[in-house]
């Protein structure tokens, strides 16, 4: 795909942000919703096409007493057509939503424990004629969690977690399979790409400063590695994941900014087979082609400026490829280079309040992604877009 | 006209390829899930928002896009049957909503034209509202609704009709939605009210942002349909309180 520039015109329509609680003294009751939406349009050369994200959150707290605690929040996202780097593709519309009641009790001054459970959905779609139901990607996760947090001081707070989660992906072929055998007249099950996840994290607070280690296992319970003669291997897929992430939040006058540096592994078993045509009958493997490492950086900054609320965002990927040759345009691998994407985005986010709820907001944002991978067949690697927008806000 | 043509088209999900390119892939988007479309339209006119403070019931007719162009009579009814607070603090407001809405406008067609044998729209709705005060000027509001809508058209078989380069078939389906409603309702000022809500279709992923201004008589807003045929829907309805 040739890189196309994108204008991407939004208008915030709405961010709400509300507690509701009447007297503490009297209702142990309480919830809040939290909703932002915004839509969009995406120009680009001879097309343009509408997008929109919207996240939103309901909850409901009810205090048994001061050290005591149940909560249900019910969380729903929708991520619309965008040159947003979080989809797969442009077209790709995404909705999510999940349900998770924590209970939280305080054991001490210093030590609070917060188990959970959870349930959640994802449905994705790849243009905007069709349904939900039948992607190959669509997911339901359930399962359970434990957090323990710390407060030894007044200015530090550490946090570690567990969590476990079931995914299971009912519409997931074997596509190699598929591939390999097409006219087959067969059943072919969903759910290749079920698999468990663990997750282990900590968090320090300390000051104006924070640091987080996190480390991620997924283990495939029906996918096996692709060997290198087109065939399925004994060992079923795992993926490992570490990330390291340390930030701080500093302030200056009314200026606030809040530097992260991110640096992640990962790692897996799966190789990749490159088919070239439906006839290709000589493929080409790729052993190890998931592993990378990645280094990231973002740095908002918050201040006022000629009485509107101004935010500044930058952000900054890097990942390198262990294993994985980068392509061509032509679908031919580059051998002798490892493949490195980079993305670069830059944000402008201009609040004007209107009353004590409602602000309208004008937005700018550009995104630059690079790669010396040119094949971009399913996957656009090489683009810049930007976005324009007002809207308006709701906040409280 | 021009310019409520302008609004729909704006949003789109292709606006300036052309507007024949536009139309076409409106037409086909219709086409390929009639009952969907027709239950956006539909939903419009559902009521979704508490009765107000000091009311028993709220009655309202959605004037504009379901009474007119689409010529859907409707009607809402929303019936408080507990006062938040009235037994316990905990306790939030009730309210049960009933709506019903037909297409009075697909008979005359049937009537003014050779090429359709029947056309029968029609649907109901019903639901429970929940709402808890923040304050004495903003509450938030959460419930389920369901949602039914029956659409046929039945055309002569020895034509073949096209719109903008589609091919139009018969169509004889329904649509059913179970949904949950969340927003939060802000009180401006004496009978002036605003909201803003999320509905959400459990059984068909259906979603919608709305946002609106009401007051004594009338209510104003913008539906969102991020997946919709026609994205944004400005409405405009007569909405009454007792």
């Amino acid at each position: 795909m040739v890189s196309d520039m994108k204008l991407l015109i939004y208008i915030y329509l709405c961010s709400i942000n509300v507690l509701s609680a009447e007297s503490v003294d009297e209702r142990r009751f309480v919830n809040y919703i939290d909703i932002s939406f915004l839509q969009g349009m995406n120009f680009e050369k001879g097309a343009s096409y509408s997008g929109g994200n919207m996240n939103s959150s309901i909850g409901f707290l009810y205090d048994f007493n001061e050290n005591k605690s149940l909560s249900l929040d019910y969380l729903l996202s929708y991520s619309g057509p965008s040159i947003s780097y979080e989809n797969r593709f442009f077209d790709e519309r995404i909705i999510n939503h999940s349900a998770m009641i924590e209970y939280s009790t305080r054991l001490s001054k210093y030590v609070r424990l917060r188990p959970h459970i959870y349930y959640g959905k994802e449905y994705r779609k790849d243009s905007a004629i069709g349904d939900f139901t039948d992607n190959l990607y669509n997911n339901d996760s359930k399962g359970f969690g434990f957090s323990m947090d710390y407060y030894p001081s007044r200015d530090n707070t550490f946090t570690t977690y567990m969590v476990y989660r079931k995914i299971e992906f009912p519409n997931y072929t074997d596509l190699l399979y598929e591939f390999l055998n097409p006219g087959v007249a067969t059943e072919i099950g969903g759910g290749l790409y079920d698999n468990n996840l663990y997750r282990f994290g900590a968090k320090l607070m300390s000051g104006d400063f924070f640091y987080s280690v996190d480390y991620t296992m997924q283990r495939y319970t029906n996918q096996k590695i692709v060997e290198s003669d087109a065939s399925y291997g004994n060992d079923k897929q795992k993926d490992d994941e570490v990330e390291l992430k340390i930030g701080m939040q500093h302030k200056i006058s009314d200026l606030s900014i809040y530097p992260a540096f991110t640096y992640t592994v990962h790692s897996s078993n799966q190789n990749f087979l490159r088919f070239k045509s439906f006839t290709d009958v000589t493929p080409v493997f790729i052993a190890d082609a998931y592993d990378y490492k990645e280094l990231g950086f973002d740095l908002p900054v918050y201040f006022k400026f000629i009485g509107l609320d101004m935010n500044l965002s930058a952000g900054f990927k890097n990942r390198d490829y262990s294993k994985r040759p980068p392509r061509d345009s032509e679908n031919n691998y580059i051998y002798g280079k490892k493949e490195n994407d980079r993305l670069f985005s830059f944000s402008l986010t201009a609040s004007k309040k209107i009353n004590d709820l409602a602000s309208f907001v004008f937005y700018y944002s550009i995104v630059n992604s690079s790669s010396n991978n040119k094949f971009e067949y399913y996957i656009p690697f090489n683009y810049t877009g930007q976005m324009f927008g007002i809207g308006y806000k709701i906040s409280y | 006209m021009k310019l409520f043509l302008f609004i729909f088209f704006i949003f789109s999900p292709n606006t300036f390829a052309s507007l024949e390119d536009t139309g076409s892939e409106m037409v086909a988007q219709i086409v390929s899930d009639p009952a969907r479309f027709f239950y956006e339209i539909k939903a419009d006119s559902e009521e979704s928002l508490p009765v107000s403070s000091g009311k028993t019931y709220t009655l309202s007719v959605e004037l504009f896009p379901t009474l007119v162009p689409f010529t859907y009579a409707n009607a809402s009814l929303n019936y408080n049957i507990y006062k938040e607070g009235k037994l316990s603090a905990n306790m939030p407001q009730i309210d049960l909503m009933i709506g019903a809405q037909y297409m009075f406008g697909s008979k005359i067609a049937v009537n003014l034209t050779n090429d359709i044998n029947d056309a029968n729209f029609w649907g109901y709705d019903a639901g429970v509202m929940f709402s808890n005060s923040f304050n004495s000027r903003t509450r938030t509001f959460y419930g389920y609704r369901h949602s039914f809508i029956s659409a046929k058209l039945d055309l002569k078989k020895d034509k073949n009709y096209e719109l903008l380069g589609v091919r139009i078939n018969s169509f004889d389906s329904s649509f059913s939605e179970n949904s949950i409603i969340f927003g939060v309702e802000t009180l401006k000022d004496i009978n002036k009210y605003w909201a803003m809500q999320i509905n959400y279709g459990l059984s068909n992923n259906t979603l919608v942002a709305r946002l609106s201004w009401y007051g004594k008589w009338f209510e104003l807003g913008f539906n969102i349909y991020p997946e919709g045929v026609l994205v944004v829907h400005p409405t405009w309805s007569l909405r009454l309180g007792f």
